[in-house]
């Protein structure tokens, strides 16, 4: 007989089960930390940079162009490395018809809807709406449609850390308004930024103790 | 039914059918990735595919990419079958409540 014909103990085997699809789990997911990360950092920085415009008052102000350059290259750059590690972790897999539809219907309403909501600006500027209100509906607007996004993502995929952060930024979203322009968007930095940072740390805890589970088990 | 199905019930072949049970029904993977989810040896891997395999257990289809051969793996309906059967019995044995 041979190691493979031995007959394993139940218990063993369950525990090995449970192990194997938590690694793979943890392997797949990998990349997850590393895009809220770069999420985190965008927000805090780059709304950091917009609340330095007028935020500080007479004290100093960063200019205008530097701090759009700054929150445009940060948001971009993590749009990029979501996009690049989304694409890593599902390399070698062949998507069935059910997940390649919901795949493309979640991706394109990205698109589309922060398209509606910029039109949706226009719309209530061209009714009449002061210009200096897009400053505070534009950041508002966006972020409670990305806290939508996510909230739908955490259904599709059942992930609780993107409902907890979906939850989050719609609740940021419709509360910094309040604070007025230029300190909502301090709120945005500390509070959004800060909420990804710790969610980024809880999924990178997460993800590396789900990976290691069957380095400590048996292996074959 | 308390007998543990001897096809899934050896550590190496129990590992492939979980990971490959987490995939769709329609979804299938390169042997590769499997290989590299699983950090096993290529040779061990596919020794208990091909096992799986004769008992119809694990389908397993080779393609083309341009000139890049790829072999794409996946349970088939009586594999994932096989394997909803196999923890329901290891449950059972534990008298586990799932």
């Amino acid at each position: 007989m041979t190691a493979d014909d031995e007959r394993p103990d139940p218990a063993e085997m369950l525990a090995l089960m449970k192990d194997q699809q938590r690694s793979i789990e943890g392997q797949r997911g990998a990349f997850v930390p590393l895009i809220l990360l770069s999420w985190g950092v965008a927000w805090l920085i780059g709304f950091g940079a917009l609340w330095l415009i007028d935020g500080p008052g007479d004290a100093f102000s960063l200019p205008i162009w530097i701090a759009a350059a700054v929150f445009i290259a940060l948001l971009v750059g993590a749009g990029v490395l979501s996009t690049v590690f989304g694409i890593r972790s599902s390399r070698g897999l062949r998507t069935g018809k059910d997940a390649a539809f919901v795949g493309l219907v979640y991706g394109q309403a990205w698109w589309v809807g922060s398209l509606a909501i910029f039109a949706l600006g226009q719309a209530l500027v061209f009714n009449g709406m002061d210009v200096d209100i897009l400053r505070i509906f534009y950041p508002s607007a966006y972020i409670f449609f990305a806290g939508l996004m996510y909230v739908m993502a955490a259904a599709i995929w059942k992930a609780i850390p993107m409902l907890i952060l979906g939850g989050w930024s719609i609740l940021v979203s419709v509360l910094a308004p309040f604070a007025g322009y230029p300190t909502q968007h301090l709120v945005y930095a500390l509070a959004g930024g800060g909420g990804f940072l710790i969610v980024a740390l809880w999924s990178w805890i997460w993800t590396r103790r789900a990976r290691r589970r069957l380095s400590l088990g048996t292996r074959s | 039914m308390t007998e543990l199905d001897p096809v899934i019930h050896a550590a190496a072949r129990l590992r492939i059918t979980a990971a490959l049970a987490m995939l769709d029904t329609d979804e299938s993977i390169t042997f590769p990735r499997l290989q590299e989810l699983l950090a096993m040896t290529a040779g061990n891997l596919s020794t208990h595919l091909r096992k799986l395999e004769d008992a119809d257990y694990v389908g397993v289809e080779k393609t083309h990419r341009g000139r890049t051969p790829i072999t794409y793996v996946q349970l088939t309906t009586t594999g994932r079958r096989a394997f909803e059967d196999y923890t329901r019995t290891l449950r059972t044995v534990l008298g586990e409540q799932s």
